[in-house]
């Protein structure tokens, strides 16, 4: 159980598979996630050792703000809403399995 | 690269072809790529994302299978240059191994035939005979052509000729005899029942009955003729009738007489099919016509001749040598026939199934071009006869391999015996052919035609059938020819040209000699395949 009433496995709610994602992966050891907007470093540290079975270096966090897309008719717009994504910095040597380096 | 070759019983060869790992992996980058340039993958510019990426979302088998296709084919070059094989059809991937180290191809190899001591081949004959009677016959079947048709309003008598309405002619066939035939003829049975139905249907709708009639008849009848406007000469004499007997049901017809009777054919009638059959007639008179046959006369040779002859003698001689030249053909296209048999039996011949599949296709694609000219198609045929295409590829096998070994056979003659085509004979066979068929005014376009590369490809192995068929019936003969393509031939159609008003002798013999020869020839235009 983590802190803050967050479950582990509520903190990591995906992992972001982009190209620059990818690169980031290949090149620095450094993975992207998104993860709950009330996680902070150390709770997605923590998830990420143990879920992924890897030493976390160190973890950047940020708030992706909320972007409005292209109207729907008159009135509605789609809407994204704010997310945060967190990148992962884990130890040389060591990789996540789940972006297919 | 490391193969390993074996060959399998239906002349085809395996090949097994080890690639190299790095070469395999690139291509498998090269397919990733593709893939993704194909199908956008999220988060990902197209083409951009990474092979792993593409791995994980299509699955190993489907990059492999795109990296294959591209370098498959190479691979596949490759190892036939290494083998020195000769391939008669593109192969086929057979299995993948070892994730795509391992590449099991099926190479389909070229076709060899040995021909056995083919020169030793001998076919006993007999020089045809043709006798006085059978010149006589033709005279009087020419100078009848020539006779004058009257209208008359009379009941019909001997001689006349009576134009028929309605001539429907049926029998039933005794079932538990035919049976064994049947098998054979089931297509064409079918057609025949097909076309007389189709043909029907284009009838003026006031001839209901008859439709109804037919329809019944269909199930258990087999129907000999459907005509409508049919022309019949009523004669004495057995021999030029069309059935025994049925001239002397029709004396004492009038014009709008109908009449219904039936004709026992006797047990030793030449066409086996209806020999002691009873047959079923129905005919419906529109006019009787008399006819006046005249006699012979020099100005009646020069009307049948075209005036190329002057007296009868003259003509009689020229009929003679025609009924000749026919009975020669004839005969030539059974010791051909014959000798081609045997050539093959003598043969060791090797071919791969799919040379057999390959003719099958052809021939089923004649089949269908015969269908559509009588306005259907393969698909409604298989549909009404609820069929499957394979049941009737395999009906036509045996003739496709009959038609595959004697075309190899054939070919193997023609470079034994130094049959070659040269430019020089196909150009003078185009030539000749463009003349034939265009006249002086034509000649031109038909030759442009001809010089098309298929057409003279085409014509080039008919020309060289034409000599392997020569030659064989000389060597059956036991004539002893010299190798190398005989100096000038004769060509084919000695008898055609002017056998135009010769009598339904010469012409049914020339249809045989035809049929033989288009049956024979299609075996032999595979030669151009290869």
């Amino acid at each position: 159980m983590g802190k803050g009433g967050l479950h582990l496995y509520d903190i990591i709610v995906r992992p972001v598979i982009t190209e620059k994602s990818h690169d980031m992966a290949d090149m620095l050891n450094q993975y992207v996630f998104e993860v709950n907007m009330r996680a902070n470093k150390i709770q997605i540290k923590e998830a990420v050792e143990t879920i992924f079975d890897v030493d976390v270096q160190k973890v950047n966090t940020m708030v992706m703000p909320t972007k409005r897309g292209f109207r729907w008719g008159r009135k509605a717009y789609t809407r994204s809403s704010a997310w945060k994504k967190a990148i992962v910095t884990v130890a040389p040597g060591q990789s996540i399995s789940l972006f297919n380096l | 690269m490391n193969i390993q070759t074996e060959h399998l019983e239906n002349h085809t060869a395996r090949l097994t072809v080890e690639v190299d790992p790095a070469r395999l992996e690139q291509a498998m980058q090269q397919a990733a790529r593709r893939i993704s340039k194909r199908g956008r993958i999220p988060g990902f510019r197209p083409g951009k994302a990474p092979m792993n990426m593409v791995v994980s979302l299509y699955g190993h088998e489907y990059v492999l299978g795109e990296a294959l296709e591209k370098i498959g084919n190479e691979i596949y070059r490759e190892a036939l240059e290494e083998t020195e094989i000769e391939p008669y059809a593109p192969g086929n991937l057979e299995k993948i191994e070892d994730g795509g180290l391992k590449l099991v191809f099926i190479v389909p190899l070229l076709p060899t035939a040995e021909l056995g001591d083919y020169r030793a081949i001998r076919v006993e004959f007999e020089e045809p005979e043709v006798t006085d009677k059978m010149v006589s016959d033709t005279m009087d079947v020419l100078r009848e052509r020539q006779a004058l048709v009257e209208e008359v309003d009379r009941p019909a008598r001997m001689g006349d000729q009576l134009r028929l309405e309605l001539f429907e002619v049926a029998y039933s066939p005794d079932d538990d005899l035919d049976d064994v035939e049947e098998d054979d003829e089931e297509i064409t049975d079918t057609l025949d029942e097909i076309e007389t139905g189709a043909a029907d249907l284009d009838d003026e709708p006031g001839e209901e009955k008859t439709d109804d009639d037919l329809d019944d008849d269909l199930d258990d009848e087999e129907i000999l003729i459907h005509e409508h406007g049919y022309e019949l000469v009523l004669f004495d004499d057995e021999d030029k009738e069309v059935f025994p007997g049925l001239s002397a049901e029709m004396v004492g017809l009038s014009a709008g007489d109908e009449k219904e009777f039936t004709l026992d054919i006797p047990g030793d009638y030449e066409d086996e099919e209806i020999a002691g059959e009873t047959l079923r007639c129905m005919v419906r008179v529109e006019a009787v016509q008399s006819r006046t046959v005249p006699e012979w006369t020099d100005a009646l040779v020069e009307r049948i001749s075209d005036g190329d002859f002057e007296t009868i003698l003259e003509l009689r001689m020229d009929v003679r040598k025609k009924l000749e030249d026919v009975a020669q053909n004839v005969r030539d296209s059974e010791i051909l026939d014959e000798a081609l048999d045997e050539l093959v039996e003598d043969a060791t011949i090797q071919y791969p199934e799919e040379m057999v599949q390959e003719y099958i296709d052809e021939m089923l694609h004649e089949f269908d071009a015969n269908l559509q000219r009588q306005g259907m198609t393969l698909a409604d045929l298989l549909k009404i006869t609820r069929r499957e295409e394979a049941s009737i590829r395999e009906e036509f096998r045996e003739r496709a391999v009959r038609r595959v070994e004697r075309s190899l056979a054939l070919g193997e003659l023609v470079r034994l015996e130094q049959l070659d085509v040269s430019d020089e004979d196909l150009d003078g066979e185009i030539d000749r052919m463009s003349m034939a068929l265009g006249g002086e005014s034509q000649a031109a376009q038909f030759k442009q035609f001809f010089n098309s590369d298929e057409s003279r490809w085409n014509v080039a192995g008919r020309l060289a059938t034409n000599r392997a068929f020569d030659r064989l019936v000389a060597i059956a003969k036991g004539e002893d020819p010299p190798l190398g393509p005989i100096p000038e031939l004769e060509p084919d159609e000695v008898v055609t040209d002017g056998a135009a008003g010769a009598g339904d002798a010469v012409e049914t013999a020339e249809a045989v000699v035809e049929d033989t020869a288009a049956e024979v020839e299609a075996g032999g235009d595979g030669d151009d395949a290869e």
